[in-house]
């Protein structure tokens, strides 16, 4: 119900946005018509998901994500600019916590605007999203980087319990043993 | 104090512009798919909120400014799972990729390829 109200409230936003004027008439036809596409395509409820939002952690995950999208783009201008190739290429496992949908695909979609990496295919169950990087050094690196960036996305906007059970910082927070082992498999050794 | 807010927006909307070059640049030099879509996604991203944020510095009523601040949040959807789409669909279908790196942890191409992948 309450995840109705908030998209209802969002479609309603975004038509206002469209006539570009905040006037009684677009608001009210703005939420007949958000009301209407609700109840035509009903989005099915995710269980356990119960997301909020903490405007200082979704402060602080905004100002994170910008930061690393000017620096993906000082990267790939530069290897775009210079005539010297450091390219070195490689696809990454990475066991995330998976939350809920609606968290592993702002991860995913994050992922894929910071630098070096993008999101080329996602696991469920256990959660393991699969990673292109630009730049590989250090898998292990990489994998820190994105289980950092979704501790910062569930503090924003996970349920209460998942940000508990991030512990005091969170942000090294190890996965399950039996989870970790599944999801990274047989390591080839290089 | 117009002028120096034109001025910004003129710098802005600019620099918007080199990054979409650049991103266009990347298409070009870039070897496979994968690299590809870096280049296409990151500067054309931010180019295109630097040209929104340009334009919403000149633009002479709010309306405007909500509906640039609609694109810019339907761009920072769509580029990404745009690139997703694109890169899965490529590495499932046996798109030559070279992994200079070697590091493959998908092993998921198809196995005709597999020479391919090297």
């Amino acid at each position: 119900m309450t995840a109705r109200v908030s998209v209802v409230a969002v479609l309603a936003a975004v038509w206002v946005a469209l006539w570009e004027d905040v006037t009684p008439a677009n608001v009210v036809s703005g939420l007949l018509v958000a009301l209407a596409v609700t109840a035509l395509f009903p989005n099915r409820p995710e269980p356990g998901s119960s997301a909020r939002l903490r405007p200082v952690a979704a402060a602080r995950l905004l100002g994170y994500f910008l930061w690393k999208l000017a620096e993906a783009n000082a990267v790939v201008a530069w290897e775009v600019l210079t005539p010297t190739n450091r390219v070195n290429e490689g696809i990454v496992a990475i066991p995330v916590r998976g939350m809920s949908g609606g968290i592993t695909t702002i991860v995913a979609n994050a992922i894929s605007l910071t630098p070096g990496t993008l999101t080329i295919d996602v696991d469920d169950d256990p959660c393991v999203l699969y990673v292109h990087v630009l730049h590989l050094r250090d898998p292990e690196e990489v994998r820190r980087e994105v289980l950092h960036l979704e501790a910062l996305v569930i503090r924003a906007f996970g349920p209460a319990d998942a940000v508990a059970r991030l512990g005091g910082r969170g942000e090294r927070v190890d996965l399950a043993p039996s989870q970790a082992t599944e999801a990274t498999r047989e390591e080839p050794t290089p | 104090m117009t002028g120096v807010v034109d001025t910004v927006a003129g710098v802005l909307v600019v620099a918007g512009s080199l990054l979409a070059l650049l991103a266009g640049v990347g298409l070009h030099r870039f070897g496979d798919v994968f690299t590809r879509m870096h280049a296409a996604t990151k500067p054309a991203t931010l180019g295109l909120v630097f040209v929104l944020v340009g334009a919403a510095l000149r633009a002479s009523e709010e309306g405007a400014v909500m509906k640039l601040l609609l694109v810019a949040a339907l761009q920072f959807v769509t580029a990404p799972s745009g690139a997703h789409m694109v890169g899965r669909a490529a590495y499932r279908a046996g798109v030559p990729l070279r992994i200079s790196s070697g590091v493959e942890e998908l092993r998921r191409r198809p196995a005709a390829e597999d020479d391919a992948t090297t």
